[in-house]
């Protein structure tokens, strides 16, 4: 491995000190396990000069869950959130798709706000130097090409596949930030820009996020419905230490027969985590072959098959179809 | 083909007697708590003062002509000691050496290591840097201009053998033709290996089926990456520390290759953090040696991962073809086999050593074996764990199972109605002795394993391995500290970590004293006679020959200083249970005298009692395995799990019951994860896409059960304890036996290598039409 360049680590123990941190260096980067950060730095991807610690932070390192809402701070550690008995209890969805991040050592250093700000994933460019200079440098570091779509024309296809963040679209989540020009928040939904082109924005793998110079992440929140059943899955080559191939979110409702609530949220597949448009005219009736048939639809419509990883990318989307259909009868089954 | 043991070669027979330590489970392991807390040193853990650290420039391409190479701009650079390139190094003329199981030829190892007329492929050395700081070398390599003319590349065995393949070597004309061929060809070598008449044999089979097979090439995947320290002395002393298999070789390679004496060279093997015949190979080292020549100061360079994956020895990439014939009632009648394996830049891969294994598992009176060594633009391959050997028996034993099934038979009775045993004529040349695989069979057909039920979409698969123990040189020094503990000097490197307590072990055993009383040490190129590496399943079989041998040299020499305490002679003293005791009441009465007795008088009766053995050890010992294994198949994602496995071997004697247990279990499993999802992902440039762990995907511990095993003992002849060697036969079945679990669980054969889920998903799409229709 190669080593690290030198860096500055800032312990700032209150945000304010973040801001203040964040302003007097603008080229620093936000710190939380590292688990993703420093492998890019040690890949000469990023070289800043100043990493600020989270870690000090006490204030972002709460987990609230009741059955009404949920909100959890950017320092919480993947462990804790996923073994917290609450969100394990209202929000399975989100506890299981914490248990599967990566691999234990890995989830005891990464943290919420890592995860929900996690960079986006390209066989172009989640490699060393010699490899990306060897290959012409790609559009999301130096390059002038995306090399997964050459007529792209600008557009970076890297793939988003932080495990959290479709549990949070589920319960039309929100992000508390806080920057130079003070606190905002921002829907979930809109915070993710990373639609490349699907509806005419700018956002793209490259530029992913809505968060502006010197903002951090403070919190994620979702707001819970009665009587929803969750769970999240996801495919992976390997069963651990592996980044998802897709994984899927499911949140549904079951009155009686009738399927009356259905949430799905995917990540592993676009730029940006994606919420499935459209799921509601699959409600209101009992579960049929023909609303699979439609999810499959949504599914073929909303999800991007790019070769971004080795795992080929209609496969990547043919799986995750799958996957929603199986959390869908699952949660339906047990709603009886 | 096999590797003859010469006239002089030592084998001690089997001697059939009750032993005390060997067999048994020794208190600790004395590698054990230093490598779980940190302290062990790897060879990156050794730093000399003064040193520099060297880094490497490699080649962006697969295959290009060398133009020039300008250093001027690199050398100017604060900081930089040294540069060196294809002008530092002396061509060498062809000439052929063993190194591990497979063969080097110093023409191609001088080329490897720095590339001189032409690059072979992405991460060939083109130059080398030493400068104070890793910074300031990476700075250099991107000032080394290096003019290349581009070639086209060829990297698939298949596509290396066309005749309009783009050519690595333009004097390579394929070897073993008749006549030799007038053009030149990748295809370095054709071998064949024969026995019966082939047609007669399928003349007489009721069934016949014959199947392609394709796997890509896997990496060792050894947890430390290649290391190495160097300090060439103003007065012309040269010494290494390295990440080797065998340190030995190294010394001798490193001399060959910088034309220097032996003597002045010491190698030392730091502890290893895994090799699996990937270590076998000089990279850094004749480099670290020539940089710290030029700067004067010590040189240290530790490749990267990408490194690793991109120019450090992965095995081959194989086609292979495989056509078997059986009567009605299951007898085999004939074998074939084609095995097209990929050598990388230069000649020499383990085809050779595959093509003895094909169907030695097996009694055919009829066979043909037919090998092609191919270069194509990939890093030379290094031997990887019985070296070739899983990937022909992935073709092997799935055509088995089918002919099984045709038959109507189960497939451990069809293996067992054709199974080896003692005198069982071999199709590479000697008839097998006395081995164990028919039991091996036998103990599979009666485990628990085979009753577990089986529920929808989980299959069971079966397949076997075979494969032999090298000997050669080996040598040993045992020393009695004044105290009665012994010091062992092994010179073999103990790859496994467990070597070093079985040769303790076996010391303790010949002595009589407890194992903890017995500390095994490597020592360096100077401690002792020439070791072979440790390789083919050598380090505890051929390791224990010599220590066997030392031990009873220094017993006899306890047994001269208890003479001349008794005052007796020599042949009146016997050693009984780490004890010198008169021979018979005749010689006198005289209370027995421990090692610890004898060895503090023994300054002033003679000197201090040592054993040594320098040995070339005879090859021998056959392993053979037997695997069982259960998986569920995922139908819409094609994931394969694996429910259960269970590994049945022989391992002659077991001298270190856990610990074998544990070589059976690791090399299950680095074949599970070899038949699962590693591969070598190449780019239509000819780079490799996948250079890190995170895409090339060896197991985790989430991806493998856990894994029975069961030891079967049939004494090896040539060994006074019966021992085999044990460490590569493992590796062999697994991909064959998950395929035809695959098969059992879904009814669809894969015949293209990794069986990961896309593809395994693929093929259930492709024969989905068949299957309803039938």
């Amino acid at each position: 491995m190669d080593a690290l360049p030198e860096f500055q680590v800032l312990h700032p123990t209150t945000v304010d000190e973040v801001v203040a941190a964040r302003k007097e260096h603008p080229h620093s980067r936000m710190i939380g396990g590292g688990t993703d950060l420093l492998v890019n730095i040690r890949r000469g991807i990023e070289a800043p000069p100043v990493l600020i610690d989270t870690g000090d932070l006490q204030e972002l390192k709460t987990v609230e869950a009741t059955a009404d809402s949920i909100t959890v701070g950017a320092s919480v550690r993947l462990t804790e959130l996923a073994q917290h008995a609450d969100v394990q209890a209202h929000y399975p969805v989100i506890a299981e798709a914490a248990e599967s991040i990566a691999g234990p050592t890995h989830r005891n250093m990464g943290t919420v706000g890592g995860n929900i700000c996690l960079d986006t994933r390209c066989i172009f460019y989640n490699q060393s130097e010699w490899w990306r200079t060897t290959n012409d440098d790609c559009l999301k570091t130096t390059g002038s090409m995306c090399h997964v779509a050459p007529k792209s024309d600008g557009v970076c296809f890297a793939t988003f596949s932080g495990d959290l963040a479709p549990g949070f679209l589920l319960f039309d989540g929100e992000i508390d930030l806080i920057g130079p020009d003070g606190r905002r928040t921002v829907a979930l939904q809109d915070f993710y820009t990373g639609y490349a082109r699907q509806d005419g924005s700018t956002g793209d793998g490259k530029n992913y996020m809505a968060i502006q110079p010197g903002e951090m992440v403070l919190r994620v929140r979702g707001k819970n419905t009665p009587g929803l059943l969750t769970a999240y899955d996801k495919v992976r080559i390997r069963r651990s230490i592996e980044y998802p191939v897709a994984g899927c979110a499911v949140a549904l409702k079951r009155d009686g027969d009738t399927l009356s609530d259905l949430r799905v949220a995917f990540t592993g597949t676009n730029p940006r985590p994606v919420r499935l448009d459209g799921t509601e005219a699959l409600t209101g009736g009992p579960l049929t072959e023909e609303t699979f048939t439609a999810l499959d639809d949504l599914c073929k419509d909303q999800l991007m098959s790019m070769k971004t990883t080795f795992t080929p990318g209609h496969y990547r989307r043919r799986v995750a179809t799958q996957m929603a259909k199986r959390l869908v009868q699952r949660l339906f089954d047990e709603g009886a | 083909m096999a590797p003859k043991p010469g006239s002089f070669s030592t084998s001690i027979p089997y001697e059939e007697k009750k032993l005390k330590i060997v067999g048994t489970e020794p208190a600790d392991r004395p590698d054990a708590v230093d490598k779980v807390t940190g302290r062990a040193r790897y060879a990156a853990d050794y730093n000399l003062p003064g040193q520099l650290i060297g880094k490497v420039l490699r080649s962006p391409h697969a295959h290009a002509r060398v133009l020039s190479i300008d250093t001027a701009a690199a050398e100017a650079v604060p900081g930089v000691k040294a540069v060196v390139t294809r002008d530092d190094f002396p061509d060498m003329a062809v000439e052929h050496a063993a190194s591990g199981e497979l063969m080097i030829n110093f023409k191609d190892v001088t080329r490897n290591m720095m590339a001189r007329e032409k690059v072979f492929y992405d991460g060939h050395p083109v130059a080398a840097v030493a400068a104070v700081s890793e910074s300031a070398a990476k700075k250099a390599l991107k000032l080394i201009k290096v003019e290349y003319e581009v070639l086209p590349h060829v990297i698939d065995v298949e596509a290396a053998m066309q005749s309009d393949a783009p050519i690595l070597h333009e004097d390579q004309f394929t070897k073993g033709v008749d006549p030799t061929p007038e053009k030149p060809s990748n295809i370095a070598t054709r071998i064949e290996s024969k026995l019966g008449d082939i047609e007669a044999g399928f003349d007489q089979a009721d069934l016949v089926i014959e199947r392609e097979f394709r796997t890509k090439p896997v990496h060792q995947g050894y947890i430390e990456p290649q290391a190495s320290i160097a300090n060439y002395t103003d007065g012309g002393q040269v010494e290494v520390w390295t990440s080797t298999q065998g340190h030995f070789v190294f010394r001798a390679q490193i001399a060959k290759l910088l034309q220097l004496d032996m003597s002045k060279i010491t190698v030392t093997a730091a502890e290893l953090g895994g090799g699996f015949g990937g270590k076998n190979n000089v990279y850094l080292e004749p480099l670290a040696v020539v940089l710290s020549r030029k700067s004067r100061r010590p040189v240290k360079m530790v490749m990267t991962r990408d490194e690793v994956f991109r120019a450090t020895g992965p095995t081959s990439g194989t086609h292979t073809k495989v056509k078997i014939g059986v009567t009605k009632d299951g007898r085999i009648t004939a074998g074939q086999a084609e095995l097209n394996y990929q050598s990388g830049a230069f000649a020499g891969s383990s085809v050779p050593m595959a093509a003895i294994t094909v169907f030695t598992r097996y009694d055919i009176e009829n066979v043909l074996v037919v090998g092609h060594d191919v270069t194509c633009n990939r890093p030379k391959v290094a031997a990887y764990r019985a070296p070739g050997a899983p990937m022909i028996a992935f073709g092997v034993e799935s055509v088995l199972d089918e002919l099984a099934e045709g038959v109507g038979m189960d497939p451990v009775s069809f293996r067992l109605k054709n199974a080896a045993r003692e005198g069982t004529q071999t199709h590479y040349g000697p008839k097998l002795g006395p081995i164990g695989f028919v039991e091996t069979l036998e103990s599979a057909q009666a485990h628990p394993h085979m009753q577990e039920k089986l529920g929808p979409n989980q299959g069971r698969g079966v397949a076997t391995g075979f494969w032999f123990t090298l000997g050669k040189e080996t040598s040993a020094t045992l020393n009695v500290g004044e105290d009665g503990t012994v010091n062992v000097i092994m010179g073999t490197v103990d790859v496994t970590g467990g070597g070093r307590s079985a040769l303790a072990m076996v010391v303790a055993e010949e002595l009589g004293i407890p194992t903890e009383k017995v500390r095994v040490k490597s020592g360096d190129t100077t401690a002792l006679g020439f070791n072979f590496m440790t390789a083919g399943s050598r380090g505890t079989a051929a390791g224990s020959m010599a220590t066997v041998k030392a031990s009873r040299d220094a017993i006899q020499k306890a047994c001269e200083v208890a003479a001349r305490i008794w005052e007796v002679e020599t042949e009146e003293v016997v050693w009984e249970d780490g004890h010198a005791r008169p021979a018979s009441t005749n010689v006198g009465d005289f209370e027995p005298l421990s090692l610890a007795d004898l060895a503090r008088r023994a300054g002033a009766l003679g000197g201090t009692i040592a054993g040594h053995a320098e040995l070339d050890v005879a090859m021998g010992g056959p392993g053979f395995g037997t695997h069982i294994v259960d998986v569920e198949v995922d139908r819409q994602t094609g994931a394969v799990k694996v429910l259960r496995y269970t590994l049945v071997q022989d391992a002659g004697k077991a001298v270190y019951p856990k610990f074998i247990e544990g070589q059976f279990q690791g090399g299950a499993v680095q074949g599970i994860g070899m038949a699962l999802n590693e591969e070598y992902i190449y780019s239509e440039k000819g780079t490799l896409e996948n250079p890190g762990f995170l895409d090339y995907r060896v197991p985790v511990a989430s991806d493998v059960p856990f894994i029975n095993t069961e030891i079967v003992e049939v004494p090896n002849p040539m060994h006074p304890y019966g021992i085999r060697g044990i460490g590569e036969v493992p590796i062999i079945p697994p991909i064959a036996a998950l395929s035809n679990a695959i098969y059992h669980a879904t009814g669809v054969r894969l015949r293209d290598h990794p069986l990961s889920p896309p593809k395994v998903l693929a093929a259930l799409d492709e024969a989905a039409p068949a299957i309803a229709a039938e």
